[in-house]
């Protein structure tokens, strides 16, 4: 007994040593990125955050998607996207600065992307002129020709991504609005798109236009694949993709799906009741929204090439 | 000294030799004058880059001239941009005519000689696309053949991408290669067999008929101008440019004239509807809108493409009747 006490003794203060001894620990943050950090050097996607197929979450960012909406007998997809930093809200140029076009699930790829969406048909305005586009910071494009004068592109609205991650949209914007926008704002630009229209500004539906009425081509009353960026708060966004006539038949459509209206679109938007700001991007064929590498709005439509994506990381750092 | 000199800029000048020893030997063949030879061999590299590059910025005048910040000198920046091979068929015309100036040889003499380089110098520089690798991206690419089936290896497909090898697009610069080196090919047999002339002419009508297609299968950079890509547009005119020569050597008469232009312009026309039906439906006058597979579009331009070839031909070279004779320039 005597020589049994003291090893069991030994015994269970070896076995604390077990609890006692510090182990390594995982330092954990979100940080900013930097916005002109290349979208090639984002930080690889950590893929024990997905929570189902269409899902993500971590400290950093919330994604959910949600697919099988209906309606005017179309099929919608929607994603909503929280995020910590507004340096997770971010755009990236296919290859050759987006001068090539390219599938957005590629772009995406190579972003390390964790939701992307169409942007404003980039590809297409390298060689158009008459918008204000930046990039990260960078102004690729700084002349907006005046709509009298531009002829087929009439009416343009372009959307700024500030600093903070708040949406500013302009209707018929200027080289004015855009070039004082820091100093009427304090805010910087770190992403200026030009394709739209705003169909939703300040929670209020766009004032209503005219039966020939177009914005950059794209007829108000033509029914169409539909996409817009929605802010919903602060660093929280919305983003609504519908099918269209191109598309095969959509669970809960009868026939082939028949596309949207712009008035139809805005009525879905306001429908979800939160919806500050409504941006629409490039539609119709163009529109993707890439998540887990694959096109979520695939209802059976042609995947058409395009110039630029807008898209989530993560900022969820492990070292 | 070197480090500007990128692996595609060797191949273009690997490629641009080959040609200019292609052009030499045939042209000794054809018992050329060692004079024309050397004079054309020489102007045609500077003119060829010049014009290549003067056409490429042309087309791009509304982009360049709307952002001042690239200044006037990028018209005459060679390594700033990108050039178009029409310009650099513009360039050799332009050396040629020199030539003739200088040693007396016809224009069209030299010109069949180096139709033959040209479409070597064309082939070799498409298969260096996948090399001119910017941002890891090669050039030459359609699209991916998850949209469009292919066989998944040259020279239908290839991945564009250092990073993603399983990344397949359709190679279309392996399809133009080949196209060029069979024209190259036929060309060679034709030298010496075809009036004056007739060599270059028939080989332009059939490289301006394929490229039509070409283009329109590139998903990579093209110049456009709105929606119409430059290219394109050129090889139409450059056909009914052709058409009209063709007419007027046989002495046609303007109704007949009239007729085959009209063709032309109608097939032309059924090209650029296709080109939006290509990404978006095509709306018929009820209303309706009807989308095609992206095959059956790219099918449709091709038959209309080789219709505008045939419709050309036809006139240029008419079967079983005298050849109409090039005129010396």
């Amino acid at each position: 007994m005597k020589k049994v006490l003291p090893v069991l003794a030994i015994a269970l203060l070896l076995a604390a040593i077990l609890w006692l001894v510090p182990s390594e620990t995982v330092v954990a943050e979100v940080v900013d990125i930097p916005i002109d950090l290349p979208q090639k050097e984002n930080a690889p996607i950590n893929e024990q955050y997905y929570t189902s197929d269409l899902s993500y979450e971590d400290p950093s960012i919330s994604i959910r998607i949600e697919k099988g909406g209906v309606a005017y007998n179309t099929p919608y997809v929607i994603a909503y996207v929280k995020i910590a930093s507004p340096t997770q809200i971010r755009r990236a140029l296919s290859n050759r600065n987006g001068q090539n076009a390219e599938n957005a699930t590629i772009i995406a790829k190579g972003a390390n992307a964790l939701l992307a969406i169409t942007g404003d048909s980039f590809h297409d305005n390298k060689q158009e002129v008459g918008k204000y586009i930046v990039w990260q910071g960078q102004v690729m494009q700084h002349n907006i020709i005046e709509s009298q004068s531009h002829g087929y592109f009439r009416y343009f609205d372009s959307l700024v991504i500030d600093d903070q991650g708040d949406l500013y949209p302009f209707m018929n914007a200027s080289t004015a609005d855009l070039e004082t926008f820091e100093e009427t704002h304090g805010t910087k630009i770190v992403n200026a798109f030009a394709f739209g229209p705003a169909i939703i500004i300040n929670g209020e539906r766009r004032p209503e236009l005219t039966n020939s009425y177009q914005i950059n081509g794209v007829g108000w009353f033509k029914r169409a694949q539909r996409i817009a960026l929605c802010q919903t708060g602060k660093l929280e966004y919305m983003i609504v993709v519908t099918g269209s006539e191109d598309n095969g038949r959509a669970e809960g459509v009868s026939g082939k799906a028949t596309g949207m209206t712009m008035d139809e679109f805005t009525d879905l938007l306001l429908s979800f009741g939160n919806v500050q700001t409504a941006y629409c991007m490039d539609g119709g064929s163009s529109a993707w929204m890439v998540f887990r590498g694959e096109k979520v709005n695939d209802f059976g439509g042609k995947k058409r090439p395009i110039g630029d994506i807008l898209y989530f990381v993560s900022a969820w750092r492990e070292d | 000294m070197f480090s500007s000199v990128t692996t595609f800029s060797a191949l273009v000048a690997a490629s641009a030799l080959a040609a200019v020893v292609a052009f030499r030997v045939l042209a000794s063949r054809q018992r050329i004058d060692s004079r024309a030879v050397d004079w054309f061999s020489v102007l045609s590299i500077p003119f060829g880059v010049f014009f290549g590059h003067l056409l490429f910025a042309v087309s791009m005048a509304r982009l360049y001239i709307s952002q001042p910040e690239y200044g006037l000198g990028f018209w005459l920046r060679p390594w700033d941009g990108g050039f178009m091979f029409y310009g650099a068929v513009l360039g050799c015309v332009l050396s040629a005519l020199i030539t003739r100036r200088i040693t007396g040889v016809r224009v069209m003499t030299v010109l069949d000689a180096a139709s033959v380089a040209l479409l070597l110098l064309i082939a070799l520089i498409r298969l260096s696309e996948p090399f001119d690798n910017l941002s890891d991206v090669g050039q030459g690419y359609g699209l991916s053949v998850y949209d469009l089936p292919m066989p998944p290896f040259l020279p239908f497909a290839f991945s564009p991408y250092s990073d993603m090898p399983d990344e397949l697009c359709m190679a279309v610069f392996a399809l133009e290669a080949i196209y060029a080196l069979v024209i190259a090919v036929l060309s060679v047999r034709w030298l010496g067999r075809l009036p004056k002339g007739q060599t270059a002419l028939r080989a332009l009508l059939l490289y301006a008929a394929a490229q039509i297609l070409f283009e329109t299968l590139r998903r990579d950079y093209t110049v456009r101008l709105r929606f119409v890509r430059v290219s394109q547009l050129i090889s139409a005119l450059v056909l009914l440019g052709l058409m009209i020569y063709a007419c007027r050597s046989r002495r046609l008469s303007a109704k007949e004239t009239a007729l085959r232009i009209a063709a032309l312009l109608v097939l032309a026309g059924g090209v650029v509807a296709l080109e939006f039906a290509v990404d978006k439906p095509l709306i018929l006058p009820n209303g309706e809108a009807i989308f095609f597979e992206y095959w059956v579009t790219y099918s449709l331009i091709g038959l209309c493409a080789a219709a505008m070839g045939i419709v050309t031909w036809r006139s240029l070279c008419p079967a079983g009747k005298k050849e109409p004779r090039a005129k010396a320039a």
